[in-house]
C-alpha cells in the first residue's frame, strides 16, 4: 500500500508544469481524435498522479452535446480503463497516512469518478438506439469495477446504479436494452435483481409517466422464473450478512421484492386497458410464479373480469387458477362467464383461447344440467351468425356437453307431449330467453337446438357435415376440441385449394344465354325471375 | 392279469384246433390228404405266429389304464395300433413294383439306352431338343470330315462325275421311276392295282375322289409299296369289289366315247371356220382385211372409265390401284338402315327424360351422395392414412400444409382497411355498342342452350370448307372485322394473347376467341385438346384481365367470354377448373378482403359455369368461402365497400337459390349494412347485431329527399370508386356528390332490404328461421322507431312491407315448428357379457374362436404332417435303392466270382490234362527208352 504512495508522491512532484502545459495545448488544438483519446489514456496510464489533467480532458471530451456519438463511446471506454487502473493501483482511496496532497488527489478523482458515472448515466439516455447497447455493457463494466470498490454500497451509490437503472427504465424504444439488461445482468445476478425490483416499486409507485409502467412491464415479464434455493443466487457484489443472522438476499425475500414491484404495478394509477390486457395475458405464466400470496392478485382479477369484452376473456385463465387453487369463492363467476358468449366472442381472435377455458371450466360433470343447457344453447345461437371456423370449432364442443350430460340430450330429441314438453301447443316458441343473465335460469333445457339444425344446411360442405353428428347417433365418446380450434377463413380455404381435384369437376350443363344483360323479352320467365343478380343489378 | 404267453399259445392252439385229443392213424391220414385241410392249418399256424410275434405288431407304447381314463370322446380301445412288419413288407412291394422299375428303366427306351442329344436333359423343352439336334446334324454335315463319305454327300451340291459327265440316269429315267413303280405295281399281279395305274395313265384328270385316295395311298409310305405289292394278291376280292370294277370300266368306256365325240365336234368346228376362206379361194374374191391394231382391240373391250383410268399410266400401276379399289369396296360396311327419325313427341319425351335424369343428379349431388356408379367407377371411399386420429381431419378441417401467414392469424374484429380503394371518382361510362349486339346474335341464334357451344358455333365436316364458310359469314356479317385474320396461332400464356390481340378492339376478342377455337377443334387434329385446355386457361386469366384493366371493357363481351369459356369448360372441365381455382388461389394469397371488379367477374363467371347447389364442388365451394371470407371480415366502412359487399351477398344468395343453403355471412352483412346506413353509428340497434361494430365512419343515411336509384350499377364495383368514399372527404366535396351519395345510399338500403326480403324466402323453411332474423326484425323495426323523417316514402314503404313479411314468416313458422326429435335411432344393444358355452369342449381340441386362424393352424398342421410323412418316404425310398444297389452288386461280384471260378477251373483241368498227357508221354518215352 505504501509503495505507490511513494510512486505517487513522486511523480506528483515531477513535473506539473509540464503536463499543464500539455493539456492547455491540446485544448487549445481543440482537436480530439482517437488518436488522442488513446494518447492521453496512455499517458495517464504511465503516470497517473501527474497526467490528472489529462482525465479532466477526457471527461469534457466525454460531452453530452458532442455530435459524435461513436467518439463518446471511445472516450467512455478510455476513461473506464483509466479508472479502473487508478483504482487498482489505489489511487481513488483515501488514505489518512498518505500526505495532504495525495489526498487531495485522490478526493479529487473520487470527485472526477463520480462525474464520470453520472456523464455516462446521462448519457445512456441521450445515444442514439445503435450505440445504446455498447454504452451498457460499458456501464455494467463500471457498474462491476464499482462492486469492486464500493462493495455492497455500489446498489445505494446515487451516481451509478441509481441514474442507470432510470435510464434503462426511461429510454423511450428502448426494448432492446431493456431485454439486454434482463438477460445479462437482471437474470444472472440476484442482488442487480432485488435492487431493481426494489427500485421499480418505489419508482412507478411515484413517477407519473405512464410510459415508465410500460417499461416496467415490460422488464417484469421478461424476468425468469424465480430461483428456488439458496444456491442458485448468484451475486455481483459480497452479498452483505447483518452479522449472524439470515442473509438479506434470499429466495424469499427476491419473491417479495417482485411481489412488491408486480403490485406497485397493478396498482398504479397509469395502468391503461391496453396495458391491463397484456397483463392479463401474462398472469398464469410470468406473474403468478412471483407471487408468494396470490391472493393479493384477487382484486386485479376480479376487476378485470368485470370490465367485459377481451379483458374478462383475459382474466378468466388468471381467476380460475385463483379459484381452483387457491379456493377463492367467486359466487357470479359462470354468470359472467355466461355473459361473455356475446356476439363478438365467435368473431373474436381470442375464440379459440375463450373455447379452450371453457372447456376446462364446463368439464366438471357435477355441474347442473341447466347451467350447461344454457351454455349449449347460447353458444349454438351465436354459430347462427358465425364464421364457418368458428362453427367448426362449436359443434364438436357441444356434442362433447351433450354426451357428458345426458339431460341436456333432450334438446336435440323431444317428444311433442307433455312428459317431455311443457305442453301441446306452441312448440315452436322457444322457451329459453337469451337476455336472462342467470345461466340457471335462462330455460334452455325446455328447448331444442334447432340453430344445430338448421346449421346442418350450411353453405361449407364441410361444415355442414360436421353439424351432423348432431343428428347420428351418439357412438363416439369424445370429440377432441383441440383438433378443431384454430382454423379460420385462410386455412379452411387453403385446404380446399390444395385439395387435389380426384374427378372431373361437373359443369352446369346449360350455358346461360345472359348473365349480366337482362333479356328484354323474358322468353324464358323462370330464367328472368331466378336470377337475383340480373334482377337487382344495373349492368347497362 | 391275462394268462401267460404259453398258455395263451396252447389256448390258441386248441381253438384253431391244431392240436386236441390224439387221432387215430386213419384219421391223421385222412387230414394229411385233404389239401384245403391243410392250408387251412398253415394258415391258422400262420396267424398264430404272427399273433404271437411281439414284433409283428405294434401296440400303444403306455399300458392302458381304467376304461374311463383311456376311453377319451368315444375313441374305442385298441390294444393293437398297427403292423410295422406288414406295412414294411407292403411299402417293399410297392417299391418293387414302381421304383425299381424307373431305376432300372432309367435313360432307357424299351431296353435300348437313349444316348441320343439332350434325352437326359430334364431342362430342355421338346422343341429346344429338336432344334439341338437338327443344328448338330446340320453342323456335322458341314464339317465334311471325310470327302470319302459318300452318304453324307449325296444330297450335296459336289455329285459324281465320270469324264465331267454328272453320273445321272437323266430326267426320262427319273420320270420313269414312278411308271416303274406303276410296272412293280402291275407285277404284282393285283387285277385292281393295274386298273389304277391303266387308269393314271389314260387320263390326265382323274377323278377327285380317285386322287384321294391315290393321296392315302401314296401317304402310307413308300417303302411299305412294295409290301403291299406282295401282300395284295393274297387278298381275295369280294363280289361288291368285282361289280364296283365293273361299273367304273363301263364309265371309263363311255368317258372315252365322249370324249372322242367332242374331238370329233372340234376338228368339225375347225374345218367350219375354214369353209369361208375356202370358199373365197374358190371364187378367187377376197375381203380388204381390218387394220389391225392392238389398243383399238383393248379399247374395245375395257369400258371407257377404265380407258381413262390407264391414260398415261403403266398397266400394272393402274391394276394395282384397281385391286385396291376393289379391295376396299369389299372392307366397306353394308349399308343399315339408318335410326328411325323420330317424331315431334318422341323428341319432346326424349328432352324432358334427359333433363328430368340431370336434374336427378343434381339432387343427389346436392344432398352431397356419391355420384351413381354408371358415370363413376365406384366411390372412391377416402380412408385417412393417418395413425394419429385427429378428429377434424374426418371433417376435411385438417390442417393444411402451407406455412401459415399474417393473414391466416385471424383478427376477426381487427379489419384492414385498404385506403387505395378511397379515391376520387369519375363517372364510369359504359360505351354499348350496338355492334356488339349485332356481332352476338349469331352466335346466341345459334346456341341453344343445352347442346355444346361449339358445335352450334362451327365445325363443319372438314377443316378446309369450315374455314372458307367462316370466313364467308364473317365476310357477310360483319364488315369491320375485315382487319381481323381468319387464323391465329392457339396462345399458350396470357402474354401471347396479348400480343395476338395488339391493335385489336375490345368488342372483337369474342370473335377471334371463336376463331381461335374452331381452328383448333380437337376434332380436327390430335394435339388441339391440349392446346384449348391451356386456352381455356389463359381466356380465364384474359376475362380477369379486361375486368382490371379495361373497365371500358363492355359487360355484353365480357359475357360473352364468359360464355365461351362455360362451352370449353364443357369439354375440358379440369382446366378451366384448374384455371378458376388458380384465381381463387390469387384472391385469398393477395386480397382477401380487398376484392376487384375482376374478382367479381369471375365468381359471377363460377356461379353460371358449375353447378352452385352441389354439396361440394372443387370450384364452387372455395368461390363460396371467398365471398363469406370477403362478407365476413372486410369492414364495412365505406360505401364503395358497401357497394361490394351488396353484390357479394346478391351472388353468394343467388348460388343458394336451388340448393337454399343457410350462408351466416350474409345475414350479418345484410345487418352490418343496414344499422350502419340506416341507424346512428354504433349505438342502439346496432348493438343488436354486435355490441362492438369495427369504428364506423357514420355513413348513416340523413336525407329524407334522397330518392334511391332503380337499382345498383355494376359499375360502381370497378376499382375507380362509386360516386362516394367516405364522408370525411364528401364534406368538402360538392354539393352534388353529397345528393349522389345519399341516392346512393338509399338506394344502398332499399337493395339490401330486397336482399334481406329474397334471404327470408330462400331459408323460410330452416327451423332456425325465427331466431335467424330476429335481429333484422329488431333492427328494422329500431330504424323505423327512429328515423322516421329521415327516409324517403318509398324506401319507408319498402322497410315497412320487408318489416311485415319478416314478422309474418317468423310467427308461421314459429306456428309450424316443432321440438327436434333427431334421434329416432335404433336402440343400440347393450353389449352382452354371458360368457359363451361350447357343447362338446375338449381341452385337446383347438376352440379358436376366431374362424379364419383356426384354418389357417388346420393347414398348417397338414403341411406339416405332409412335409413329414414326405421325408419318410423319401427316406424309405433311398433306404431301398441302397439296399438295391447293394445287391445288384453282390449279383454282379457273385458272377464275377463263378466267372473267374469257373476260368480258373477250366485252366486247372486244362492243365491238369496236359499234365497227364505230359506224364503219360513221359512214361511213354521212358518206357521206349527203358
Amino acid at each position: 500500500m505504501s509503495r505507490p504512495h511513494i510512486g505517487k508522491k513522486r511523480k506528483w512532484d515531477d513535473a506539473p508544469s509540464q503536463s499543464q502545459g500539455r493539456k492547455r495545448r491540446t485544448i487549445r488544438s481543440g482537436e480530439s481524435s482517437s488518436l488522442d483519446i488513446e494518447q492521453l489514456e496512455k499517458r495517464i496510464a504511465k503516470d497517473p498522479s501527474n497526467n490528472h489533467n489529462d482525465v479532466e480532458t477526457l471527461l469534457q471530451m466525454l460531452d453530452l452535446a458532442n455530435p459524435d456519438a461513436k467518439l463518446n463511446l471511445r472516450t467512455g471506454i478510455a476513461l473506464c480503463k483509466v479508472f479502473s487502473r487508478l483504482i487498482a493501483s489505489g489511487h481513488l482511496n483515501k488514505d489518512n497516512h498518505g500526505n495532504n496532497q495525495s489526498q487531495e488527489l485522490s478526493a479529487w478523482y473520487v470527485e472526477q469518478y463520480r462525474k464520470y458515472r453520472t456523464t455516462l448515466a446521462r448519457l445512456l439516455r441521450s445515444v442514439s438506439a445503435a450505440q445504446r447497447l455498447p454504452l451498457v455493457h460499458l456501464c455494467w463494466k463500471v457498474l462491476e469495477q464499482d462492486a469492486e470498490f464500493l462493495g455492497n454500497k455500489v446498489w445505494v451509490s446515487e451516481s451509478m446504479f441509481k441514474p442507470f437503472l432510470s435510464a434503462v427504465v426511461d429510454i423511450p424504444g428502448g426494448t432492446d436494452v431493456r431485454e439486454t439488461y434482463v438477460d445479462e445482468y437482471m437474470n444472472q445476478c440476484h442482488d442487480c435483481c432485488y435492487h431493481s425490483l426494489e427500485y421499480f416499486s418505489t419508482h412507478v409507485a411515484t413517477s407519473e409517466d405512464g410510459k415508465v409502467l410500460e417499461n416496467v412491464i415490460e422488464i417484469l415479464s421478461l424476468l425468469d422464473p424465480p430461483p428456488t434455493s439458496t444456491e442458485d443466487l448468484n451475486f455481483l457484489a459480497e452479498p452483505p450478512t447483518k452479522g449472524s443472522k439470515k442473509p438479506l438476499i434470499t429466495p424469499a425475500s427476491l419473491r417479495r421484492r417482485a411481489e412488491e414491484a408486480w403490485l406497485s404495478v397493478i396498482r398504479s394509477p397509469h395502468l391503461t386497458t391496453g396495458l391491463r390486457k397484456s397483463l392479463l395475458r401474462i398472469t398464469t405464466a410470468k406473474i403468478l410464479p412471483w407471487m408468494s400470496r396470490p391472493e393479493t392478485l384477487m382484486d386485479f382479477l376480479t376487476d378485470s373480469y368485470d370490465v367485459g369484452g377481451s379483458t374478462s376473456l383475459l382474466a378468466l385463465s388468471g381467476l380460475f387458477h385463483l379459484i381452483t387453487a387457491k379456493n377463492l369463492d367467486y359466487p357470479s363467476f359462470f354468470p359472467k362467464l355466461y355473459s361473455l358468449i356475446d356476439a363478438d366472442l365467435l368473431h373474436s381472435k381470442h375464440r379459440s383461447r375463450f373455447l379452450r377455458l371453457l372447456n376446462t371450466f364446463l368439464s366438471s360433470t357435477r355441474l347442473p344440467a341447466t347451467l350447461i343447457a344454457s351454455f349449449i344453447k347460447r353458444l349454438s345461437r351465436r354459430a347462427l351468425f358465425a364464421p364457418p371456423a368458428a362453427i367448426v370449432a362449436i359443434i364438436p364442443y357441444i356434442y362433447n356437453l351433450l354426451k357428458s350430460h345426458p339431460t341436456t340430450t333432450f334438446m336435440i330429441h323431444r317428444p311433442p307431449h307433455p312428459p317431455y314438453a311443457k305442453s301441446t301447443e306452441n312448440l315452436g316458441e322457444d322457451p329459453f330467453d337469451m337476455s336472462q343473465p342467470d345461466p340457471q335460469k335462462t330455460g334452455a333445457i325446455d328447448s331444442s337446438l334447432w340453430e344445430l339444425e338448421t346449421l346442418q344446411s350450411h353453405y361449407h360442405p364441410n361444415v355442414a357435415s360436421l353439424a351432423r353428428i348432431i343428428s347420428e347417433q351418439f357412438t363416439k365418446q369424445q370429440y377432441n376440441i383441440e383438433d378443431f380450434l384454430d382454423h379460420g377463413y385462410g386455412s379452411m380455404l387453403d385446404s380446399e385449394l390444395a385439395k387435389e381435384a380426384k374427378k372431373e369437376p361437373v359443369v352446369e350443363w346449360r350455358i346461360p344465354k345472359r348473365i349480366f344483360t337482362r333479356a328484354e323479352v323474358d322468353e324464358e320467365g323462370q330464367e328472368g325471375e331466378g336470377n337475383l343478380i340480373t334482377r337487382l343489378w344495373d349492368f347497362g | 392279469m391275462p394268462p401267460s404267453q404259453l398258455k395263451q399259445l396252447k389256448a390258441s392252439l386248441r381253438d384253431q384246433g391244431l392240436v386236441g385229443p390224439q387221432k387215430s392213424k386213419k384219421q391223421k391220414k385222412l387230414a394229411a390228404k385233404d389239401a384245403g385241410n391243410r392250408q387251412k392249418r398253415s394258415a391258422a399256424l400262420h396267424s398264430i405266429r404272427e399273433h404271437f410275434n411281439p414284433f409283428e405288431v405294434k401296440t400303444s407304447a403306455r399300458k392302458e389304464k381304467f376304461e374311463v381314463v383311456s376311453l377319451k370322446d368315444g375313441r374305442t380301445a385298441k390294444s393293437v395300433q398297427g403292423r410295422p412288419g406288414v406295412t414294411k413288407g407292403l411299402g417293399e412291394e410297392r417299391r418293387r413294383a414302381t421304383l425299381l422299375k424307373e431305376i432300372q428303366s432309367r435313360n432307357k427306351v424299351g431296353q435300348i439306352v437313349d444316348r441320343r442329344f439332350g434325352e437326359n436333359d430334364p431342362t430342355m423343352t421338346p422343341e429346344q431338343r429338336a432344334a439341338e439336334r437338327f443344328a448338330r446334324q446340320s453342323e456335322r454335315h458341314l464339317k465334311k470330315n471325310s470327302i470319302f463319305n459318300l452318304e453324307d454327300e449325296a444330297d450335296e451340291n459336289t455329285q459324281l462325275t465320270h469324264m465331267g459327265r454328272f453320273l445321272t440316269f437323266g430326267e426320262a429315267e427319273t420320270k420313269d421311276d414312278f411308271k416303274e413303280g406303276g410296272l412293280s405295281l402291275s407285277d404284282g399281279g393285283s387285277h385292281g392295282h393295274m386298273e389304277r395305274s391303266d387308269l393314271e395313265d389314260d387320263l390326265e384328270r382323274p377323278t377327285k375322289r380317285r386322287r384321294l385316295s391315290e393321296d392315302e395311298e401314296r401317304d402310307v409310305g413308300g417303302d411299305s409299296e412294295d409290301n403291299n405289292g406282295l401282300q395284295l394278291p393274297e387278298k381275295k376280292k369280294s363280289k361288291q369289289e368285282v361289280m364296283k370294277e365293273v361299273i367304273a370300266k363301263s364309265k371309263l368306256y363311255k368317258y372315252e366315247r365322249q370324249q372322242a365325240k367332242e374331238d370329233d365336234d372340234d376338228l368339225r368346228a375347225e374345218l367350219d371356220k375354214g369353209l369361208p376362206d375356202f370358199l373365197e379361194s374358190i371364187r378367187n374374191y377376197r375381203k380388204p382385211s381390218p387394220p389391225p391394231s392392238a389398243i383399238d382391240r383393248s379399247a374395245a373391250t375395257i369400258n371407257p372409265d377404265r380407258a381413262a383410268l390407264l391414260a398415261g399410266r403403266s398397266r400394272e400401276e393402274v391394276d394395282h390401284e384397281y385391286n385396291e379399289r376393289v379391295r376396299q369396296m369389299a372392307m366397306d360396311k353394308r349399308s343399315k338402315p339408318s335410326t328411325r327419325t323420330k317424331t315431334d313427341e318422341e323428341k319432346a319425351e326424349e328432352e324432358a327424360a334427359r333433363l328430368r335424369d340431370l336434374e336427378e343428379k343434381r339432387l343427389l349431388r346436392m344432398q352431397g351422395a356419391p355420384e351413381s356408379s354408371d358415370d363413376e367407377n365406384g366411390q372412391d371411399v377416402e380412408i385417412p392414412e393417418h395413425v394419429e386420429e385427429d378428429d377434424a381431419e374426418a371433417f376435411g378441417l385438417g390442417q393444411s400444409n402451407r406455412p401459415k401467414e399474417n393473414l391466416d392469424v385471424e383478427g376477426e374484429d381487427e379489419f384492414v382497411l385498404d385506403d387505395d380503394l378511397v379515391a376520387s371518382d369519375s363517372e364510369a361510362d359504359l360505351a354499348t355498342e350496338d355492334e356488339v349486339f349485332e356481332e352476338e346474335e349469331p352466335l346466341q341464334l345459334e346456341d341453344d342452350g343445352d347442346d355444346d357451344f361449339i358445335n352450334g358455333l362451327v365445325l363443319p365436316p372438314d377443316a378446309t370448307s369450315h374455314e372458307t364458310r367462316t370466313s364467308n359469314d364473317e365476310s357477310k356479317d360483319n364488315s369491320h372485322h375485315r382487319n381481323l385474320s381468319f387464323t391465329y396461332p392457339c396462345p399458350t400464356t396470357h402474354e401471347e394473347f396479348l400480343k395476338i390481340l395488339q391493335g385489336t378492339d375490345v368488342t372483337d376478342v369474342p370473335t377471334i376467341v371463336q376463331r381461335i377455337r374452331a381452328f383448333y377443334h380437337p376434332k380436327l387434329n390430335a394435339g388441339n385438346r391440349e392446346k384449348l385446355e391451356a386456352f381455356s386457361a389463359v381466356l380465364t386469366q384474359h376475362v380477369a384481365y379486361l375486368a382490371d384493366h379495361e373497365p371500358d371493357a363492355p359487360l355484353p363481351v365480357l359475357q360473352s367470354l364468359l360464355r365461351h369459356l362455360h362451352s370449353l369448360a364443357k369439354s375440358h372441365p379440369p382446366a378451366v377448373a384448374t384455371a378458376f381455382r388458380a384465381h381463387l388461389r390469387d384472391i385469398a394469397d393477395h386480397r382477401p378482403l380487398n376484392l376487384r371488379a375482376m374478382d367479381f367477374i369471375i365468381l359471377t363467371g363460377i356461379s353460371t359455369i358449375f353447378p352452385t347447389s352441389d354439396h361440394f364442388h372443387s370450384v364452387v365451394t372455395p368461390a363460396g368461402l371467398t365471398i363469406a371470407r370477403f362478407l365476413g371480415q372486410s369492414p364495412a366502412v365505406t360505401l364503395a365497400h358497401l357497394v361490394k359487399g351488396a353484390y357479394c351477398c346478391t351472388l353468394a344468395l343467388q348460388c343458394q337459390s336451388l340448393s337454399q343453403r343457410y350462408i351466416p355471412e350474409v345475414m350479418v352483412y345484410i345487418q352490418k349494412a343496414l344499422s350502419s346506413l340506416g341507424t346512428a353509428g354504433s349505438t342502439g340497434a346496432a348493438s343488436i347485431i354486435r355490441s362492438r361494430l369495427p369504428e364506423m365512419s357514420p355513413l348513416q343515411l340523413l336525407d329524407a329527399e334522397a330518392e334511391p336509384f332503380a337499382s345498383l350499377r355494376f359499375q360502381d364495383l370497378y376499382a375507380k370508386p362509386p360516386p362516394s368514399t367516405t364522408d370525411n372527404i364528401s364534406d368538402n366535396d360538392t354539393p352534388e356528390t353529397t345528393v349522389t351519395n345519399n341516392k346512393l345510399k338509399a338506394t344502398l338500403i332499399s337493395h339490401f332490404l330486397t336482399l334481406l326480403n329474397h334471404a327470408a324466402d330462400l331459408w323460410r323453411l330452416k327451423s332456425a328461421f325465427p331466431e335467424i332474423f330476429k335481429p333484422a326484425t329488431l333492427l328494422l323495426q329500431a330504424i323505423l322507431s327512429q328515423s322516421d323523417s329521415n327516409l324517403h316514402p318509398t324506401l319507408l314503404t319498402h322497410l315497412q312491407t320487408t318489416l311485415q313479411t319478416l314478422t309474418a314468416l317468423t310467427t308461421s313458422s314459429l306456428h309450424t315448428r316443432l321440438p327436434l326429435a333427431l334421434h329416432f335411432h335404433r336402440p343400440l344393444a347393450i353389449k352382452s357379457s354371458i360368457p359363451k358355452f361350447e357343447e362338446s369342449y375338449n381341452p385337446d381340441h383347438h376352440h379358436d374362436p376366431d374362424r379364419e386362424r383356426s384354418q389357417l393352424n388346420k393347414l398348417k398342421a397338414e403341411h406339416k404332417r405332409e412335409k413329414k410323412g414326405a421325408l419318410r418316404e423319401l427316406r424309405k425310398d433311398a433306404n431301398f435303392i441302397a439296399r438295391e444297389q447293394l445287391r445288384e452288386k453282390k449279383e454282379r461280384d457273385a458272377a464275377y466270382e463263378k466267372k473267374f471260378r469257373r476260368l480258373v477251373a477250366e485252366i486247372q483241368s486244362g492243365e491238369g490234362h496236359e499234365g497227364k498227357v505230359f506224364e503219360r508221354e513221359k512214361a511213354r518215352r521212358r518206357g521206349r527208352k527203358g
